[in-house]
């Protein structure tokens, strides 16, 4: 009966030629490696999202006055609410590391040369589709931190020569972010870009079927154009295997333990924000781009003002072309990372570069902290044995909110230089002419300060110096022991 | 096995909800939580639990029975013009609101204060303009008796170091003098105005002299808001500027 029911419909639909020449096609039998795995790990995790991004859907109102209350009411009120936003947090992180891992991996692999170029271009695409997704995705929260990505966003898009201002009308949907921005930003990542990387895998993994999947490249035999299709219909022939049911084993596997790791880091990690309301008005917040835009935010605040324009414009054109047409330029040759040492060092350098500014971007030392000054105590062993008119200049320290750039035992802005032993790197004078008239990034404090403040300021500044290490003396007025002067002569 | 210990960890954090938010985030007029506020606002100088900080010490029983909460609301909300106690007040170009001012004096009055044992001793009036009027002339004579052994005159430096510094005097108030006078920094080691000479203990009247006395050692043109509004007393009967003034 079922046969028979399967028979009919097979007739009609093609079930079984469809399935031979799709998930039962003929791999080669050295890509059923754990190497391989990351695609359909991947494209797992697209799925995943889609399924959690539908359910958040049901509840998330895409307007700019109810989008962060309807957020807490998912993490309070909505029973196991707070879950399923850490399920779409989480799966776009890993889809995010995922994919990432998946490109690393096919570059080093040397599967973008021939005859496999569009496959690589299309996954270019679905990286900046993916990008894409996970700045629209951080707008959707629609926190303080939403609020100041699109700002910065925004006034980005505003500088691109003549056209800036209309791109930015059409992006935040007006001149300043308002009513309409919501919205367009809901379209974009709910309707726009998901199609568009449907559109996108499909054609990625037909040209994963059509022109098959990287054989485990072998040091040492290089791709040529004429010779390659033979010897790979030739490989497909001697040790082809179905990719199902022969090949997918640790696919699946590694997407049970991927899916496993999300279900797990969304329990114990929770999902993300959001933070305080998106307001205009608050000035006390410190928003931070969500994890994959860290390094781009580090970047930028790192940049000289002349380089911007340039960096902003020119480099992400640059590096983009660069993915797209290095098929193109490197398409032959060895496969193997063992005969590509400029390649594994690129890897190497772009992931160093990418992670060093990650971690400036997280730390963020450029940044006064603005409440170090009334939040961060004076340490209490610099406050021991102190006459009243240092303890004074610590108040005036304090209060000037010179801690908010100066840090004292570690706590503190990091824009200027940490104060201990600032005693003994400047001498008295040296420190009331710093303090007065600023120079390096410091700004004057001469008109802000009265007389009797930097005179305090500046006392218990002198005090600032290790037991090991004396104060800084004028070298003008030399008050050495005469058996170092001796030495000292000498040298 | 091994397989089976990933889907358990997931169950049990989930059973446990460790990453359930916790709370939304507020904003921060919202927050009346007096540790939150001190922490934020006030540990940088007057130190982590209110004291051993640079500032005077509010983690102290005996000078939260000698102010009154309006004493403390008040110079909360506009600070002490001249010192570096600023102004928190909103309406002052500050950051806190009337009720969390509120929270921060009924936080201290709740964590910190502690009945007084006077030991027979009167506490001393806390604000200058009810005190009794101070005699410069006599208050150095107090201060010799009961300050200069720690904190010296002239060439002898003492060893909690001089008050008459100019400098230092500039930057104090004549309340923050009395008030430390009486109460002292017992954090830091200075005695309370009952226990600095044996068998001694410093009145009213002598603690308004030292302060009158001190204030006629400030250079000229600082802590003129509060000379203006609450020294007047001073000028009135035996002004330590106009005593002062002969000797240059």
């Amino acid at each position: 009966m079922l046969r028979s029911v399967y028979n009919w419909l097979d007739k009609r639909l093609y079930l079984t030629k469809l399935f031979r020449s799709t998930a039962g096609h003929h791999v080669p039998a050295s890509s059923g490696s754990w190497f391989y795995v990351f695609g359909s790990a991947t494209l797992l995790c697209f799925i995943l999202q889609i399924i959690t991004g539908t359910l958040l859907a049901l509840v998330y109102v895409p307007s700019t006055n109810e989008a962060w209350n309807s957020l807490q009411y998912l993490n309070h009120v909505q029973y196991l609410g707070w879950y399923l936003r850490a399920l779409h947090n989480w799966g776009s992180n890993f889809m995010v590391a995922l994919m990432t891992i998946h490109m690393v991996q096919v570059f080093l692999f040397g599967a973008y040369k021939y005859p496999r170029e569009l496959t690589w271009v299309s996954g270019v695409f679905l990286l900046v589709a993916t990008l894409a997704m996970a700045f629209t995705g951080q707008v959707m929260r629609f926190d303080e931190d939403a609020y100041w990505g699109l700002g910065i966003g925004a006034s980005i898009t505003g500088r691109v020569p003549l056209i800036g201002d209309r791109l930015v009308h059409l992006l935040l949907g007006g001149p300043i972010i308002a009513g309409e921005t919501l919205s367009r930003f809901f379209a974009l990542h709910v309707f726009v870009i998901p199609a568009i990387i449907i559109g996108i895998v499909g054609m990625h993994l037909r040209l994963v079927l059509t022109k098959g999947i990287n054989e485990y490249p072998v040091p040492g035999k290089p791709v040529r154009r004429d010779t390659y299709d033979g010897e790979y219909e030739k490989v497909i022939e001697k040790q082809g295997v179905p990719f199902v049911p022969d090949a997918i084993g640790k696919d699946l596997i590694f997407a049970a333990l991927v899916l496993v790791l999300i279900l797990a880091c969304s329990a114990i990690f929770g999902p993300a924000g959001p933070s305080g309301p998106p307001d205009p008005t608050r000035v006390d917040t410190v928003p931070r781009p969500d994890f994959y835009f860290l390094s781009v935010f580090a970047a930028l605040a790192l940049l000289p003002d002349w380089m911007e324009t340039v960096v902003l414009f020119v480099t992400p054109v640059m590096m983009v072309g660069l993915l797209f047409i290095l098929p193109f330029i490197s398409g032959t040759g060895e496969k193997s990372a063992r005969k590509r040492p400029v390649a594994v060092l690129s890897v190497i350098t772009i992931f160093l570069v990418l992670g060093t500014l990650t971690y400036m971007g997280d730390t963020s030392p450029w940044s006064p902290k603005m409440n170090a000054w009334s939040s961060q105590p004076v340490p209490v062993d610099l406050l021991q044995h102190r006459t009243p008119l240092e303890t004074r200049g610590a108040l005036v320290l304090q209060n000037k909110q010179c801690r908010n750039c100066h840090s004292l035992e570690g706590h503190g802005g990091q824009r200027g230089p940490a104060l201990d032993g600032v005693a003994s790197r400047l001498t008295r004078d040296q420190l009331i002419r710093q303090v007065i008239q600023g120079g390096g990034n410091m700004p004057a404090y001469g008109k802000n300060l009265s007389p009797p403040e930097v005179n305090s300021l500046v006392a218990f500044m002198l005090t600032l110096h290790s037991p090991s290490r004396p104060q800084a003396r004028d070298s003008a007025q030399p008050q050495v022991p005469a058996s170092k002067k001796v030495s000292g002569k000498s040298q | 096995m091994k397989a089976a210990a990933f889907p358990l960890i997931a169950l049990l954090g989930l059973s446990a909800g460790c990453g359930k938010p916790k709370g939304q985030a507020e904003r921060p007029q919202a927050v009346i939580n007096f540790h939150q506020l001190f922490s934020e606002n006030c540990a940088a100088c007057h130190g982590t639990s209110g004291k051993t900080g640079a500032g005077p010490k509010l983690n102290d029983p005996l000078y939260l029975a000698l102010a009154s909460r309006e004493d403390m609301r008040n110079v909360i909300e506009n600070g002490r013009p001249g010192t570096p106690m600023p102004a928190f007040g909103f309406a002052r170009g500050g950051t806190l609101t009337e009720k969390q001012i509120g929270a921060i004096v009924d936080g201290m009055e709740k964590e910190w204060a502690k009945p007084v044992n006077l030991q027979g001793a009167t506490l001393p009036v806390y604000g200058i303009a009810k005190a009794p009027p101070g005699n410069a002339r006599r208050g150095q004579a107090q201060y010799m008796r009961n300050c200069m052994m720690c904190h010296g005159f002239g060439s002898f430096k003492g060893i909690a170091g001089p008050i008459t510094d100019p400098n230092y005097l500039a930057l104090v108030s004549n309340q923050y003098l009395r008030t430390t006078a009486i109460v002292g920094r017992i954090d830091w080691g200075m005695p309370d105005w009952r226990h600095r000479i044996p068998g001694h203990v410093m009145n009213d009247q002598d603690i308004s002299d030292v302060v009158a006395w001190l204030a006629s050692q400030r250079p000229k043109g600082y802590m003129m808001a509060e000379n203006q509004s609450t020294d007047n007393s001073f000028a009135n009967q035996s002004s330590p500027d106009s005593e002062r003034e002969p000797k240059r």
